[in-house]
Parts: structure tokens; sequence; C-alpha cells
């Protein structure tokens, strides 16, 4: 196996900026909701409930950034609103989640049965159902009745929810095939979600992929099964079993056999590069292929993955050496630079007080030498001593090599008929 | 013997095992930041003391040449005036006069220190992170937490090291200091010796002319004592040429050899540790 087939990302899960943490407590509870939510409920096989618990978890987490700490709590019962916002001045702002409908569909809604301060929240871009609510509301103000009512749009589009459906169908038809009891509810999906809802809070607040000291990236690379799976060629439950087979390892595939597997495709938009494991989302891993990002639980890492390897003839006893190795080696680097920096200072410390021994023994000299000669220079001034002078000068002149011109009378007198060179 | 994950469907033991890690992890970083910031604090403690000697010895080579000038300017036309009548003088201006026409400071003098090389800490490879996150178990040093005690230690241990290498660079900077030091020794003697010398030779100068002007030019006329004040005003005038035609910079000399061997014993060193940083 190369190293470039391996491609893998994580992030630490630190403080992921501070920042980042009351903007996720919306997206905990729609874990919470979500989880709890039987997949098959409602007339729409449980989309609609997913959205608006979607819807209020988004909802919540835009009011938080506009300052406004009241949140939107979706209400589990048949009552008025589906979710409801309670303002600090006492007000109940009801909101009608309202998904799809289109066609001859939206006009099952009689938005004058609801509270007069509902809100319609509407899937992203659903024009249709937009403009027809809008004209419905209109209708009462003309009909002179008081109210409150809009319509929005949610930020959750249709086919989000579609998608998170299907996962979650598929989580409960794996687990049936295994043989596992879920009672028709898909906690991974719901915890993959709440993942990439959370990704996109640390984008929106500036964390990225790449931010702390432990962003570390690497892709894996698939395989063929998973590729197609995530094509939408291949149906989960082939898939899983298709890769069950391929691992060698026989005591691994208990693995398999206890663990679930979920896949889900474009949750987390606009990621580059997926980001991976936070211990808070329980080890759960994205890896990315490209733009599509598909996720395991780590729990299923080592059969499915081993299974890669072993059918690519590595098997774990080289890629343990190997770790190893490469471990010793990280070690190795920062050995040999701290022993070249402990040599270094050792040997420049040596090299420095030699060079302080020349300089202070050079000018000591030189002080003796100018010190020497000046003092006999002015001991001469005073005696009238020429040839005084002139030896205090010869050794004022010894620090730059140089020499009096006329140590007596009698050489200078001699050189007058000269020109004198200067 | 290899030894397979255990993190099988405990999703709770792996959230622990993730959440000990991160929290050790945090602590490592902390710990690595703190020492990245000394580091890089002594790399730029290390440019800055070589940059003040730089501008000391700046300060003191500017006093030389300023003396040399004002010695040039006044006292040597003035004797030249004077003695020329005397005895006729040749002045060849030596490399210590020249220079000053085109000087310009700061003088390079001793080269300039290197930047700090960068210790990058060892990212995990493909193999490691797949062995670590997936083959290893959580009690044999593998797992998410464990993957990332491990690598903020190894950040740790490298910030470690960038710190040994920011006191590599220091010390060099010592070994610049003391070199400029030595230069600033030399500039600052050779102007104290000039301004001496120059009191000295300017009153031998006032002696002459009031000799000259009592006996006149005929040299023939002078006794011994008289030739030995004209003797020692031209003594004066040559110690003073010879000490104006000494160099800024002794590139030659015993000191300076030593100041440069020194710092490319430094020099060396930080040129290997680079290389060896960079080429891994």
């Amino acid at each position: 196996m190369k190293d470039d087939e391996i491609e893998f990302t994580y992030l630490k899960s630190t403080a992921d900026g501070i920042n980042s943490q009351k903007f996720y407590e919306p997206y905990r509870q729609m874990e919470e909701n979500l989880k709890n939510l039987t997949v098959t409920r409602g007339a729409d096989k449980g989309g609609g409930f997913a959205f608006e618990i979607m819807d209020a978890a988004d909802h919540s987490e835009n009011l938080l950034r506009m300052g406004i700490e009241n949140k939107a709590e979706w209400i589990n019962n048949n009552g008025p609103g589906d979710v409801i916002i309670k303002h600090s001045n006492g007000k109940v702002e009801f909101i009608q989640n309202k998904l799809g409908y289109r066609g001859t569909s939206k006009y099952q809604i009689n938005v004058e049965k609801y509270p007069t301060d509902t809100t319609f929240r509407i899937d992203k871009g659903n024009e249709e159902l937009y403009n027809y609510l809008q004209k419905r509301i209109d209708k009462l103000s003309e009909k002179g009745i008081k109210h409150n009512m809009s319509v929005e749009y949610s930020e959750v589009t249709k086919h989000e929810v579609e998608i998170y459906q299907k996962l979650a169908k598929n989580e409960v038809k794996l687990m049936d095939k295994l043989s596992l009891a879920n009672n028709k509810k898909a906690p991974i999906t719901s915890k993959l979600y709440t993942a990439s809802k959370k990704l996109n809070v640390a984008h929106k607040t500036g964390v990225s992929a790449a931010k702390g000291a432990a962003a570390l990236t690497a892709g894996i690379s698939m395989g063929k099964h998973f590729y197609e799976l995530i094509e939408g060629n291949e149906d989960i439950q082939q898939a899983v079993t298709a890769v069950l087979k391929d691992t060698a390892i026989s005591a691994g595939s208990a693995y398999g056999i206890s663990t679930t597997l979920s896949i889900a495709t474009e949750l987390v938009a606009n990621t580059p590069v997926a980001i991976a494991i936070s211990a808070k989302l329980g080890g759960t891993a994205f890896v990315s292929i490209g733009n599509v990002v598909a996720s395991m639980s780590v729990a299923m890492g080592p059969a499915f993955i081993m299974g890669l390897a072993i059918g690519s003839g590595i098997t774990a006893c080289k890629l343990i050496k190997r770790y190893n190795e490469l471990d010793k080696d990280a070690k190795r680097y920062i050995s040999i630079i701290n022993d070249l920096t402990e040599e270094a200072q050792v040997c420049m410390e040596l090299a420095r007080n030699g060079l302080k021994e020349t300089i202070e023994e050079y000018f000591k000299e030189w002080d003796k030498d100018c010190n020497k000669g000046f003092d006999m220079i002015f001991t001469s001034i005073y005696n009238d001593d020429v040839e005084g002078i002139a030896n205090g000068l010869d050794l004022v002149l010894r620090p730059i090599n140089g020499k009096v011109a006329f140590k007596s009378v009698d050489n200078y007198k001699r050189q007058l008929t000269k020109t004198l060179e200067l | 013997m290899p030894i397979l994950g255990t993190v099988i469907a405990l999703g709770g033991l792996v959230v622990a095992d993730g959440l000990r890690g991160a929290a050790k992890a945090t602590k490592l970083d902390e710990q690595t930041l703190k020492k990245l910031g000394k580091a890089y604090d002594k790399a730029i403690e290390a440019q800055r003391l070589i940059k003040e000697q730089e501008e000391k010895a700046d300060r003191s080579l500017n006093k030389v040449i300023n003396r040399k000038r004002a010695i040039l300017t006044n006292t040597i036309p003035e004797f030249m005036n004077i003695y020329e009548k005397i005895q006729k003088i040749n002045f060849t201006p030596g490399k210590g006069i020249k220079e000053l026409e085109k000087l310009s400071l700061p003088v390079e003098t001793l080269g300039e220190i290197k930047e700090m090389a960068a210790v990058v800490h060892k990212t995990f490879t493909n193999t490691e992170l797949f062995v670590g996150l997936f083959l290893l178990g959580p009690a044999v040093g593998g797992g998410i937490g464990n993957m990332m005690i491990k690598d903020s230690k190894r950040q740790l241990a490298a910030a470690n090291t960038q710190l040994r290498v920011s006191e590599t660079m220091y010390s060099q900077a010592e070994t610049y200091q003391v070199a400029y030091d030595a230069i600033i020794q030399r500039a600052e003697k050779i102007a104290k010796i000039l301004s001496k010398l120059d009191l000295l030779f300017y009153r031998a100068i006032n002696t002459t002319r009031d000799l000259i002007e009592t006996k006149g030019y005929d040299i023939d006329v002078y006794n011994d004592n008289e030739l030995g004040i004209m003797m020692t005003c031209v003594n004066m005038a040559s110690a003073v040429k010879q000490y104006l035609d000494v160099p800024l910079l002794d590139t030659n000399g015993q000191v300076t050899e030593a100041s440069l061997k020194a710092i490319e014993t430094g020099n060396a060193y930080i040129s290997k540790i680079e290389n060896f940083i960079n080429s891994y």
C-alpha cells in the first residue's frame, strides 16, 4: 500500500474555538431529538419531523449569532406550533415548519387555523410554497384580520432532509439485516448529521480545518466497493458484506458483525478536506474522496481497513514495524539537531573566549606602549630632551607598526637637503 | 504480533480515549507555544544585539573620520605652510587618508548573521496514522487519544529544539559582539591618540613658527637645540601622518583575523544545523 493511497484527516476537538461552543448547543439538542425520532413516523415517513428538528437548530444558531439567547424549541406534539420561541418580553412565537408541499398538496395548508403569531418556515428555495403562503397571509390582512404572520425560508433544504432520511432508513435496514435491535431509530445517522452541522458552525466562526496544532491531513482511498456505494450503485448491505468477505482476519470478523456502517454523502458542504475525529462525536471519522464525504465509525475501522490493506499484500506486522521505524526516525531528527546545537555552543564559546583573550592581549600591549610613549614625551618636553621626545613617539607608533622619523638631531641634519617624505 | 485495535463497537471507550488525549495534548500544546515564543524572542534578541554593536562601531569609526578630517584640514596645512620654506615636503596620502574620500558607513565588516532555521515537527506519515489509529489499541500507544498526545509531544520536542537553535544563534551574536567590540576599541584608541598627538603637534608648530620668525629660513644658522625643535616638529608631523594613514578597519590585522575565524566557526555550525533541518 503506498502512502499516497491512504488519506485521512482529523482535527483535535480541543477548544475548537471557544467561540464555537455556544453555537453547538442547538445541535446537541438536535442530535438528541433526531436520535429519538422513529424513522418511519409521520405520513411522509418522518421527513417532516426531521425538518422541524433540523430547522429549529439552525434557527437557534442564527438567533444566537444575532445576540438573541432565546432558542427555537421543537415541540414533540401535535400542538399549534412545531417549534416555539419564548421571547424575553413574554411573547411566544409559533413556528410552523412546512417541507415540500409542492403542487396541489400546498392547498392543504390553511393559514387561518394557525395562531396569529405564527411564522411559517419552509424549506430553502421553495418559491412555490413561499409565494402561496404569502398570498394567503396577505388575504388575511385584506379581510381585516389582525395578525403577525409571516413566511421565511429555512436554511435547510428538502434535499438535505431527503438524504438524511435515506441514510436513517438505511441504518435501520442494516441493523435489521444484522439482527441488531434498533427500535426503528437511527442514532448514528443523527450523530453524523450533527457532526456536519458542527463543522459548518466551526467554519462560520472562523475555525478552519487546518486550525490547531493537531490538524493532520491525509485521505483514505476507499476502494472499489465504497466508491460505487457513494455513487449510488450499490446497496449498503451488499457493500458491507463484500468488504467483510475481503477481510483476512478471522478474529476481526467479530468487528464487522458487531458494528454498523453509515454513509453520509453531501452532508458536509464546501469542505475541501473532510474534518474528522472529534472525541465528542464518539470517534466518528470522516474520510474524503475528493468532494464526497464518507464516514465510518472508527470502531469499524480495523476490520474494514485491514481488509483493504491485506488485500494489497501488506501485513499488519509490516505496517507496525514501519510505524516503529518512522517513530524512531522522528525522534532521531530531533536528537541530531540537539547534538549539533550542543556541540556548536561549546565550540562557539571556546572560539569566543579565545578571541577575547587575543583582543585583550593585543590592546594591553597597545596601551602599554602608548602610555609609556606619552609619558616619555611629556617628561622629555619638560626636560627639553628632543631625543627623549623622539623615543616616546617611537613607542606611540609601535602599535601601528610605525617608526619615528628622526631619532637624533644628526640624522635630521643629514637629510635637510633632501625632500622630506611624509 | 499485530495487536488489533480494541476500539470495537464501544463508542464510549473511544470517546473517553479521545477526550483524555485531547485534554493532555492541549496542555502539551500550551507548553509548546511558550517554548516557541521564547525561541523566537531569543532569535530576535540575537539580531538586536548585533545591530546595536554595529551602530556603536559606526559611531566610533565616525569619530575617527571626523578627527582625521579635522587634522587634514587644519593642522597639516599649517605645518606645510610653515615648514615648506625650510625643506621641500612630499606629502603622499596613505590608505587611511584615501579611504576618507569615498567612505560610507555603515562599513561592511563582519558580515550578517543568518536567519534562524525553523525546526518543523515531523507530522505523522500516512502509515503512522493508519497504524496508530487503526491497528494499535490504546493500551499499546495507539488510538485517537494517544496519537493526539504523540503528535503534541513531537511538537513540544521540536519547540525545545527550536529553543536550542535560537540559543546557538544568540551565542553567535555574542561572538559578533566581541568582534565589534574590538573594532570599537581600536577606533577609540586611534581617535584618542590622534587627539593627543594633534595637540602636541600644534604646540610644536607654534614653537617652530616662533623660531623661524626669529631666526629666518636659513637652516644653516640654526644651532643644535634649534634644530632639535625643528626635528621635533617634523617628528610630530610624521607621527600624526602615520596615524592618519592607518585604515579604519584593520583587515589584515591579528585581531581581525581572530575575529573572522571565531565568527566563521559559529557560521559553519549554524549552516550545518540549517542544512540538516532543511534536508530532512
